[in-house]
């Protein structure tokens, strides 16, 4: 498994600030792997994964470091560059599904609009290669769907069509940002699983950035903890869970709230 | 959020004020303008040189000093009476300022309340308000303010009741729109929760919350008196005679133009540069406050 | 009665245009039935969880209970009195021994008022003497300090503010006090502190608690018993050990298996079909289009909130013999 992308030292600031939002943050991802990014609100991980598609907010600027992307140092590239790899092989999935759909045109639309654009399918192929994709993401009834407006669907079936959207032209890095944090539970573990089996299926790495730490302990490989615009911690999950060391972590899993034991079959069933 | 809760607070001490001056060059620029606009229509009595309806017909159509025949004693020239214009000038500042502030005053008194009741009651009141209101927009103000004139008569009290019959409706629209989002908040839940009265509500947790706005339509609202009042004397339908307005004072210009053009072009730069001014502060005020404050009408 | 307060067939409607131009021209309406027939009580110095989806209804529920929103049906009965109809004056008495504190610590304090008048005002209000001094003491019951009082809530933490909400609440001396989603907005840290001061306050001042949240590990650490929503109706109710044992419905199932913990593994229960809204309610059990255990009789007729085995009630067929 080779490296895929490589964060070196990144930092970023916002105007009018006096400190870092992002603060010589390194990391790397393997391919077909699922990393982690998690703290509380504020500790730059957000702005870390825009900082990746080069999407930052207008008042924010890469101050140092470098993102190497297969080798290429993407703050490098000049926009159109960019634009090219943008969508096409580092997709993003947004927390609020309904803000990052325009509200304005049909799924299918928008679907095949990307589809055209990035993999150069003509309109009849494209618009069976989204009927596909619907499927995959276990939309009932793709047809139907491709032809409604956002604000028809439910919040999950929304964010279950960013990913098919996001996954459709087989990008190697796709960054979720709090992609289940709008949802509620059973969707959310829903969508997680539908994620987990398009990363198994197509060999995608995603960069998971959530404050859930209970969430991202069962959805990703390796997690970096972040807080204040450094990580303070990264391990693969199984280590960082048995054996934390950073008094950050340690504070972070003490304050999460545990379930704790449930069962989770009644005595009704089968 | 924030920034509207910053600007309520700096208003309440003088500091905050300065501070609030400093931030912003429109914010300086409209509210200087508008403080000698104040100090020269208060003090009026002892700033100004002369009378200002003493004649002196043999000096008439005097020019501005700096021109060749002018004279250092009248620094902006006479009129066609020989009055002094400085001295004119300066009188007809108590005037904008009288109406201006009387009229913003008023206005807002009936304004604001019934905007608040309106847009926090809603259900029926709010529906007889907002016809009201509808029906009385489609007018056409001036054409208000001018029946209003003929019903009542000239004189500066009647240029005042008519500004507001036809600009009552401003401070409603713009007032209830904003309680509408205010309504929802958390906060007035809270209230009702603890068991205040609608009344008490509206005069304590919302009232509170909208002064803000409420200062930023104060300058369009005067800035749009004036106007009224500009436009009423010039047409001869405002102050009487004797009282001496920018308005009349440039419809009088106007008929002797050709004789001294100065007697016009003073008194409409005057009207232009604080209606201006007006403007940019209110513009000031809004972009310091909240990009998303949007005024209707 | 041992009930600080008891909802009888609670019901709140809200009535919205259906966004077709046919309804609208015939005047039909969409009805969002978000409370609808449930029997909650709340036994005296207790914590009774409220758990569900957003949109199942349980905000709603806790704000009719206390008259915030005006109930469509049903009775509700604080203190032994009936409240359901009061008005005025009669019910003004009964509000400041039912609190409530809501989950938006930026949006539940008038930015205009000082900490101070925040609390004093109710206080005022209610006839208490010497306020200013329950000012401060409710401020310390909290952990703030007296400073604070002279303060704007823009000035305080997201923390600071939704302790400045309990404050307000408790200072009236309230008996009952309903927390909405108090942890929901706050980082997981002060969420922790927020609890913590929440069971502190509950033992110095014999409170009793309707606790709303989504998150069930929250509410498990808090609640004696547990009340689980859907789409506006009371599905499953039982004390809260039992009810994580020995979970009847097939939604707290789910819901149970789908939570992600660290401790725990995770075997979510993939439910077919879409989580419904309101909008889309079925004839018979609102559960059943995803119920894996559904039968014919679920498809056609509601079933009632029973209870089958002591202190744990259930609304499901699988369990009617």
């Amino acid at each position: 498994m080779s490296e895929l992308l490589s964060v070196e030292d990144l930092k970023i600031r916002f105007q009018g600030q006096d400190s870092n939002a992002v603060d010589g943050v390194s990391f790397t991802v393997r391919e077909a792997e699922i990393m982690g990014l998690v703290g509380e609100s504020g500790a730059g991980k957000s702005i870390t994964g825009r900082s990746v598609l080069r999407l930052l907010p207008p008042n924010g600027r890469i101050v140092g470091g470098r993102i190497l992307f297969k080798g290429v140092d993407l703050l490098s590239l000049s926009e159109e560059e960019m634009r090219k790899i943008r969508g096409k092989e580092i997709t993003a999935i947004q927390q609020d599904p309904l803000s990052s759909l325009n509200p304005a045109f049909r799924i299918r639309d928008q679907m095949v609009d990307i589809l055209k654009m990035h993999l150069g399918l003509k309109g009849k192929e494209a618009e069976e290669y989204s009927v596909k994709m619907l499927e995959e993401v276990g939309i009932p009834n793709p047809e139907v769907v491709l032809r409604k407006f956002p604000h028809q669907l439910s919040g999950g079936m929304c964010q279950r069509v960013m990913i098919a959207i996001a996954f459709s032209c087989n990008p190697t890095l796709v960054i979720a940002d709090e992609p289940t944090t709008a949802l509620d539970v059973i969707t959310q573990a829903l969508v997680v699983n539908l994620m987990k089996r398009m990363k198994e299926k197509h060999r995608t790495s995603i960069i998971f950035i959530t404050h859930n730490l209970a969430l991202a302990a069962n959805i990703c490989d390796r997690i970096a903890v972040m807080r204040l615009g450094k990580i303070v911690e990264m391990k693969p999950t199984k280590d960082l869970f048995k054996s934390p060391e950073h008094p950050y972590t340690l504070a972070l899993l003490e304050a999460v709230p545990k379930v704790g034991r449930r069962a989770s079959k009644i005595r009704g069933g089968e | 959020m924030l920034s509207l809760e910053r600007f309520g607070e700096q208003l309440k001490s003088t500091r905050g004020v300065l501070k609030l001056l400093a931030s912003s060059k429109k914010i300086l620029f409209g509210f200087a303008v508008l403080l000698a606009l104040v100090v020269t229509g208060v003090f009026a009595p002892w700033l100004s040189p002369f009378d200002p309806n003493e004649q002196t017909l043999g000096r008439a159509y005097l020019p501005p000093f700096w021109l060749s025949g002018g004279d250092a004693e009248h620094l902006l020239g006479t009129d066609s009476l020989g009055r002094d214009i400085l001295s004119r000038l300066i009188h007809g500042a108590s005037v904008a300022v009288y109406v201006s502030v009387t009229a913003t005053i008023l206005t807002a008194a009936i304004g604001v309340p019934l905007g608040i009741a309106s847009g926090y009651l809603r259900g029926r009141f709010d529906e007889a308000v907002m016809r009201v209101v509808d029906i009385w927009m489609s007018f056409p103000p001036v054409l208000l303010a001018i029946t209003l004139i003929s019903i009542l008569g000239t004189g500066i009290n009647n240029v005042i009741l008519a500004i507001v019959v036809a600009d009552w409706t401003r401070f409603t629209r713009v007032i209830r729109s904003e309680v509408l989002n205010i309504r929802e908040r958390d906060f007035i839940l809270a209230a009702k929760s603890i068991g205040f009265s609608p009344l008490q509500i509206m005069r304590h947790e919302v009232l509170p919350n909208v002064l803000p706005l409420i200062s930023i339509i104060a300058t369009l609202e005067m800035s749009v008196a004036i106007t009224v009042e500009v436009l009423l004397s010039y047409a001869g339908l405002g102050v009487k005679a004797d009282t001496p307005s920018w308005g009349s004072m440039i419809a009088d210009g106007l008929s002797y133009f050709r004789l001294n053009p100065w007697g016009m072009l003073i008194p409409l730069a005057a009207t232009i540069i604080v209606i201006l001014s007006l403007n940019i502060l209110g513009d000031g005020l809004r972009e310091r406050l909240d990009p998303r404050l949007t005024l209707t009408r | 009665m041992s009930s600080i307060i008891e909802a009888q067939r609670l019901q709140k409607f809200f009535i919205e245009s259906t966004g077709r131009l046919a309804d609208l021209l015939l005047r039909r309406k969409r009805i969002l039935r978000a409370v609808d027939n449930v029997d909650i009580s709340v036994p005296r110095n207790q914590t009774v969880g409220v758990v569900g989806e957003s949109g199942c209804g349980k905000s709603t529920l806790g704000r009719t209970i206390i008259r915030l929103y005006e109930p469509d049906g049903g009775r509700i009965i604080f203190k032994n009195v009936d409240i359901t109809h009061l008005r005025g004056e009669d019910l003004k008495k009964h509000r400041r021994f039912m609190q409530i504190v809501f989950q938006n610590p930026y949006s539940s304090l008038n930015p205009r008022q000082k900490i101070r008048d925040i609390i004093k005002r109710p206080l005022d209000l209610h006839g208490f003497d010497d306020s200013l001094r329950l000012v401060y003491e409710a401020l310390e019951s909290v952990g703030l300090p007296k400073e604070y009082a002279e303060r704007y809530p823009h000035q305080l933490s997201g923390g600071e503010r939704q302790r400045v909400a309990l404050a307000r609440a408790i200072a009236l001396k309230p008996e009952l006090v309903v927390a909405d989603e108090v942890t929901s907005s706050v980082d997981v840290s002060i969420q922790a502190q927020i609890l913590k001061l929440l069971k502190k306050l509950q033992e110095e001042f014999k409170l009793s608690y309707l606790f709303i949240s989504h998150d069930l590990s929250v509410v498990r650490t808090i609640s004696q018993k547990i009340a689980v929503m859907y789409l506006g109706k009371v599905v499953e109710e039982a004390q809260t050990e039992a009810l994580f044992e020995d979970p009847m419905h097939p939604y707290t199932a789910a819901l149970f298996a789908s939570i992600p913990d660290v401790d725990t593994p995770w075997e979510p229960h993939l439910l077919k079909g879409e989580a419904s809204s309101l909008y889309s309610v079925t004839k018979g059990c609102r559960f059943q289009p995803r119920c894996p255990y559904a039968k014919q009789i679920c498809a056609e007729e509601e079933p009632p909130l029973k209870e089958y085995s002591k202190d744990h009630k259930v609304a499901c067929w699988l369990y009617e013999r």
